[in-house]
């Protein structure tokens, strides 16, 4: 197993691809923390893990650093240690941020088009996107990682083992698909891996950043099949991925098999960007 | 544990020695049936040898992967033989390192022959025989195809070159659910390198302009090449992963203070 005496933090494991990596891990032979804002849904996937009896689970808002620091507490009360931290929460808007006003001027925008008219209504997200919106969805994406980071490194530092940070940001921190507020925090991951695995190499952590493509998760079974069948469409490999494509990819990045990768980004979309 | 590469076939070239060796002997580990491919039959033997003693299946075959026809030729005979072909690793490579103004036409070109020449020819062959069932072809690049790095103005070229294409063949590959990606090795520890860095003093420096302080093991790249190859892979494709200990996430120089201590 390759994970085996491994403890593995996961944020945003109670759904999608938070979930499905909590699994594949403790599948791998790791003791699993499951954090998630919702405690009903972490102590779902707690109870479909292997080995869930030596797991927990934190409720943590990892958007809020002194939520933060008390799963961290937790951790070290509990394992002394921690081996593998996942960055995995995050959000893609939240109410009044003025996405839906976007949304809305796009499907405004796709009628007039399929009427046969010259479109005389843009998208123009960022004239009604809040600041609080901004802040809120950036504050959980990369705020999140932040906080979690600092508390890890911290653990990690003082065990003087390295360990290993996988930070999910994601494709559309280069193609500009979603929110601006989510683009900008899951591209603002990629500079914090880059910074943290320059500084923290030298501690044997590493740290790497994965960027999924369209993901079968709860969010996106959520949009209409027709959406759905657009997007597989749009991505060579014909289809969208599934959440376990992506817990193989942070397998990869988690385990002693990348011990050598570092301050890397890796594309896991179907070939939908590359560069 | 199931064997990640059960019942596969892979052609690798340049396998008698460093990366391609090791990765020749990690893809015999998860099970799958191994053509080696390079110039020297003795280091392909001894590799399959080691392969077979450890109760895996290789088989070696000798030629110049910048031969079209013989590359070709090896490729279907291992399909044919074999039944199916999964995965090819481009892994060979030429190399002349010179400073520009010091560069024949010819010393230019010989970078090309193989590092890029031979990937084409590998994927061209290739890809029809692995699209009738999906797979994966593995094209080794280097930070040298990323980053400026003096003397190695060909190779780095080829190496960048060997990017460009992968990135196409995955597209091209797609619709059969051939997956083409490529590996990034920084420095790593293998005849080659240690020809450019005979002494220790030499690796120690440039162990400390790379964030994890030190070279890497050919045996690291495998497991990256293994993980590309398999199916916990499915949804990458045209990807360049590095392999580099951080090296591309800090100054190409490697101005950290550590660097400035040991040059």
């Amino acid at each position: 197993m390759r994970l085996a005496g491994k403890i593995a933090l996961v944020t945003g494991a109670g759904s999608g691809i938070g979930r499905a990596i909590a699994q594949t891990f403790a599948a791998e032979g790791a003791t699993v923390v499951v954090s998630d804002i919702s405690a009903e849904s972490a102590q779902e996937t707690l109870a479909s893990l292997a080995g869930k009896e030596t797991c927990i689970t934190g409720t943590c808002d990892v958007s809020d650093g002194a939520s933060v620091k008390r799963l961290f507490g937790e951790i070290e009360k509990q394992y002394g240690r921690l081996d593998i931290l996942v960055n995995n929460a995050g959000i893609g808007q939240t109410p009044g941020d003025g996405f839906d006003k976007y949304q809305a001027r796009l499907a405004q925008r796709m009628e007039q088009l399929q009427r046969g008219e010259t479109p005389t209504v843009f998208g123009d997200q960022i004239v009604d996107m809040t600041d609080a919106g901004f802040d809120t969805v950036v504050g959980v994406n990369l705020g999140g990682a932040f906080h979690c980071s600092r508390e890890a490194a911290r653990l990690m530092i003082k065990n003087g083992e390295g360990g290993s940070i996988v930070n999910i940001s994601s494709t559309g921190a280069f193609s500009g698909e979603g929110g601006l507020h989510y683009c900008a925090a899951k591209a603002g991951i990629l500079g914090l891996t880059h910074g943290l695995a320059a500084d923290l190499g030298p501690r044997k952590i590493r740290v790497n950043a994965i960027c999924p493509g369209p993901t079968l998760t709860p969010a996106l079974l959520a949009i209409s099949e027709e959406w759905r069948q657009s997007m597989a469409a749009a991505s060579p490999l014909g289809r969208l991925a599934e959440p376990e494509e992506v817990a193989t990819t942070a397998l990869f990045l988690a385990s002693d098999e990348s011990s050598y990768v570092t301050g890397h980004t890796l594309l896991a979309n179907g070939g939908t960007y590359m560069h | 544990m199931a064997q990640r590469l059960a019942n596969k076939v892979a052609l690798i070239t340049g396998a008698g020695t460093g990366i391609g060796a090791a990765t020749a002997k990690r893809f015999a580990q998860e099970g799958a049936t191994v053509v080696l491919c390079g110039r020297r039959l003795e280091p392909l033997q001894a590799v399959a040898r080691e392969i077979s003693a450890a109760g895996g299946r290789a088989e070696a075959v000798a030629l110049d992967a910048s031969d079209e026809q013989a590359f070709t030729r090896a490729i279907q005979d291992a399909a044919e033989k074999f039944g199916h072909l999964d995965i090819l690793v481009n892994n060979a490579y030429s190399m002349v390192g010179a400073a520009i103004v010091d560069s024949s036409n010819e010393d230019w070109r010989a970078n090309f022959t193989v590092s890029l020449d031979a990937a084409f020819f590998g994927i061209r062959a290739a890809m029809p025989l692995i699209g009738r069932q999906g797979g994966a072809i593995v094209n080794l690049s280097s930070v040298c195809g990323q980053l400026g790095t003096p003397y190695t103005a060909g190779y780095g070229a080829a190496k960048a070159g060997v990017l460009s294409l992968t990135r196409t063949a995955a597209l091209e590959g797609a619709p059969t659910n051939v997956r083409v990606n490529a590996v990034v090795p920084g420095v790593v520890l293998t005849p080659g390198s240690e020809a450019a860095l005979p002494t220790a003093e030499a690796q120690n420096a440039t162990a400390a302009g790379v964030p994890l302080r030190r070279l890497g093991d050919p045996r690291e790249v495998a497991n990256a090449i293994l993980f590309l190859a398999s199916d916990e892979a499915s949804y990458i494709t045209g990807v360049a992963l590095n392999v580099d200990g951080g090296k591309t996430c800090e100054l190409p120089s490697g101005a950290n203070m550590d660097a400035f201590d040991a040059t």
